[in-house]
């Protein structure tokens, strides 16, 4: 289970409610990728209070919160 | 969930193609969703969005079209159909942003000059759409022979479209409810 985040705008806990598949778009990204999965685990929370939203790359792929440019399909690098 | 909150449901007006009639179908949708107590709307008009091409993905992200997309609750999308797909300009703009999409509902309007109503165009957004995390609809609005539906100074020539939209946005307001509460209440595990 996915660690709770609090919002950073208003200071609720949120919910965890996805987990998104994103391939890399280039190899930094690449470095955190699930190989049993094929790409990066983004964790997505939203926030019952205010409606913000927050991804973080979840536990398994390590690494920060960071967004991604979002599946590129083959030509992600292209 | 948060009940007080209105819902938002953006407008994205998909080109930016001068004498674009789309512009008119935009301008009516913002119009239905504005009668619609507790929903909020704007128009986003990617013709007014000035998104780089020398950079692609979430290096062009605008801070404020992202502020207003991760407002959202749910989306629509009016699309006119060039060479039987979506503008390119519309996959540019959307593919700057993902976090702002995902487990939200969006609702297409297809606009075309000929007679099938931004079907073809449709057909292609939808697994565009499904990767980006966005939650499609089953009723589309198609805006075939759009030059009988709407005169040359947007006015409304075909009042079926009244209706269309109507049943559209029910299915839209109810899928934006319904996972607004999914993601403020349901955890994934």
């Amino acid at each position: 289970m996915a660690e709770r985040m609090r919002c950073p705008k208003c200071g609720a806990m949120m919910n965890h409610h996805a987990d998104k598949l994103v391939e890399p778009v280039d190899r930094r990204q690449a470095a955190h990728v699930d190989p049993a999965l094929g790409g990066v685990v983004l964790e997505t929370h939203g926030c019952p209070a205010c409606g913000h939203v927050e991804v973080r790359r979840s536990g398994r792929s390590g690494g920060s919160a960071q967004g991604s440019q979002g599946d590129q399909g083959d030509s992600t690098w292209g | 969930m948060d009940t007080a909150r209105p819902l938002s449901i953006p407008v994205i007006l998909g080109t930016s193609r001068k004498g674009r009639m789309s512009a008119h179908a935009a301008r009516f949708v913002v119009e239905q969703i504005r009668t619609r107590p507790g929903v909020t709307t704007e128009l986003i008009d990617v013709a007014a969005l000035a998104f780089p091409v020398d950079d692609a993905g979430e290096a062009i992200k605008d801070p404020g079209l992202s502020d207003a997309l991760a407002r959202a609750d749910a989306f629509v999308i009016v699309s006119p159909e060039y060479n039987h797909s979506f503008p390119g300009l519309l996959k540019h703009v959307l593919d700057g942003y993902l976090k702002e999409y995902i487990h939200k509902a969006v609702g297409i309007v297809g606009v075309s000059a000929g007679p099938f109503g931004g079907t073809r165009g449709i057909q292609h957004l939808l697994p565009v759409l499904r990767e980006l995390g966005l939650v499609t609809i089953f009723w589309d609005v198609n805006i075939g022979l759009v030059s009988t539906v709407f005169d040359d100074a947007g006015r409304l020539l075909d009042q079926a479209l009244i209706r269309r939209t109507e049943k559209f946005l029910n299915e839209l307001v109810w899928m934006a409810r319904t996972l607004r509460h999914g993601r403020d209440m349901i955890a994934l595990d």
